[in-house]
């Protein structure tokens, strides 16, 4: 009973002391919503990176062609060597004959340039093979310009690692964008409760002396950042809900070639890492601040 | 400890505080105060009456001797035992420190509030302390509304609210007018008769000729005088 009245006085204070320094509280909260926006629309970016590589993945393939004359023993030996390559996760063979059928499907408007092909087939014998992660096509590529057998290897790398690099730049800054964003935060957090606790010196002067212990002292404080850090990152979650709906996701559909990934499927992860994060920017930004007003 | 089936409340055993300089604040201080009792301390400025709260409260440890108040070793006592000490006290300041924004309800209740207190429990207190400092009718009084004697009053009532078994005012008389301030020591002597210790720390030695209670004089950090005296200043012992 005594710690719920504690606790619920502690609310009550923290609700009070918003109140009391609005304008620091509403500069504080003004600062997490930009903080955790920036935050989770370069996390957008990344899980959209991210879908676009997988999605390059699923259909990551590299052609191997074979040379023109081969016998059965040398293609057996091809087969062997893609078979036993690492990250190879599986592989078809294509005749010239089904790739020239391949080619017309994929060239319907033109088919006339095609005609007559079949006579004088200029395609070769080749092997699908599919790759296991986008980051190694490079290492089979090598592999299999290395088999005997094989004439030509072809893979669209330069665009799978256009994208890597992008991911990887876009995480780089992000993090960098994260700690600079989460520093600035907590420093004005820290401030807000800093002022709250020099305008209540004199109540945590007396409720030192009455007793209470420094713990329930630091609770009024913690809750109010908390308050305020938590409101934050709900309103932040709702507006980059918004934000990303009416934005990207209808951008990305008007490409006609791109999918956004849709935010029903990451709105949880958003979330806990919008209340994670302001939480720990509060309960940090208040800590640090209270000390000095606790020494009576 | 127990004298006479009496608990001792305050117990200074040789007791010394120096300053970093070294220079002494008190020195070889020793006197108990058992339950129930009024005592006076008196002394000019400077004479070691403020370190002496100090101690008592636990908001600094003696750097000679021993000091234990309601069973607690201040010279052992952990930071984080502090706090259970002083739920033990009620201070009364010379400043009587009440909470400007707050009624005078609201400053008696938030000492209670602070310690986890229910709001039924809080309410039933505080309009008993108001009514014992006889300030029942400003209770939605706030400090400006009232006068020097009567936040004193409230300051007394906070300190009663959750029934210490001690009370240490220091200076309660220091800001008010010699009425008031007969009125204020009255109002302990009330508070001391209904079984709480009262310490009362003071300069104002025209208080001490009227009150017939124990008074320990200090002198530049040194106790110098421990006597009851008798209406009127004569000692009684």
């Amino acid at each position: 009973m005594s710690r719920m009245n504690r606790f619920l006085y502690s609310l009550a204070d923290g609700l009070k002391g918003i109140l009391r320094n609005l304008m620091m509280s509403l500069m504080s909260f003004s600062m997490l919503i930009g903080s955790l926006l920036v935050v989770g629309s370069l996390s957008l970016l990344v899980v959209n990176i991210d879908a676009i590589i997988q999605d390059l993945g699923d259909q990551n393939e590299i052609m191997v062609y074979v040379h023109e004359e081969y016998d059965d023993s040398e293609f057996n030996q091809i087969s062997q060597a893609i078979m036993e390559a690492e990250h190879v996760v599986g592989f078809t063979f294509v005749s010239r004959e089904t790739a020239l059928e391949e080619m017309k499907n994929d060239l319907e408007e033109y088919a006339s340039i095609l005609e007559g092909m079949e006579q004088d087939n200029p395609l070769r014998d080749g092997f699908r093979i599919q790759v296991d992660d986008p980051a190694n096509v490079e290492a089979v590529v090598t592999a299999m310009e290395g088999v005997d057998g094989i004439g030509n290897v072809e893979a669209r790398t330069d665009v799978v690692e256009s994208f890597l690099k992008t991911r990887n730049a876009v995480n780089l800054i992000s993090i960098g964008l994260m700690v600079l964003l989460a520093g600035i935060s907590t420093f004005i957090i820290m401030n807000t409760i800093k002022m709250s606790a020099y305008t209540r010196r004199e109540e945590i002067a007396i409720m030192r002396m009455v007793g209470a212990t420094k713990g329930t002292i630091r609770l009024s404080f913690v809750t109010e950042a908390m308050i305020i850090c938590l409101c934050g990152s709900i309103v932040s979650f709702f507006a980059i809900m918004f934000l990303y709906q009416e934005l990207i996701e209808k951008a990305f559909s008007s490409t006609g070639l791109l999918q956004a990934v849709p935010f029903q499927e990451v709105w949880g992860g958003v979330l806990l890492i919008f209340v994670g994060a302001s939480l720990v920017i509060g309960v940090l930004g208040s800590l640090l601040s209270i000390n000095k007003y606790l020494k009576v | 400890m127990t004298t006479n089936n009496r608990k001792t409340v305050i117990e200074f055993s040789g007791v010394g505080e120096s300053y970093q300089s070294g220079e002494f604040a008190i020195r070889g201080v020793s006197f108990t105060v058992e339950e129930g009792d009024f005592l006076f301390i008196c002394g000019e400025s400077g004479a070691g009456k403020s370190t002496m709260i100090k101690l008592m409260t636990g908001e600094i440890k003696p750097t000679e001797g021993r000091v234990t108040i309601n069973g607690y070793n201040v010279n052992k006592l952990k930071p984080g035992k502090v706090p259970h000490l002083r739920r033990t006290l009620g201070v009364v300041f010379q400043d009587f420190r009440l909470i400007k924004k707050k009624t005078a309800e609201e400053n008696v209740a938030f000492a209670m509030r602070v310690l986890g207190a229910g709001p039924v429990q809080i309410r039933r207190r505080v309009s008993y302390v108001m009514e014992l400092v006889g300030l029942k009718d400003k209770m939605c009084s706030y400090p400006t509304e009232l006068s020097g004697g009567e936040q004193q009053r409230v300051a007394i009532a906070r300190a009663l609210v959750n029934n210490p078994s001690l009370i240490i005012a220091d200076e309660p008389t220091g800001n008010l007018d010699p009425q008031r301030s007969y009125e204020i020591i009255e109002l302990l002597s009330k508070i001391n008769q209904l079984g709480s210790t009262v310490v009362v720390i003071t300069h104002d030695y025209e208080l001490l000729r009227r009150f017939a209670k124990r008074v320990i004089y200090m002198n530049q950090g040194s106790l110098v005088m421990d006597k009851v005296l008798r209406p009127g200043g004569e000692e009684a012992q």
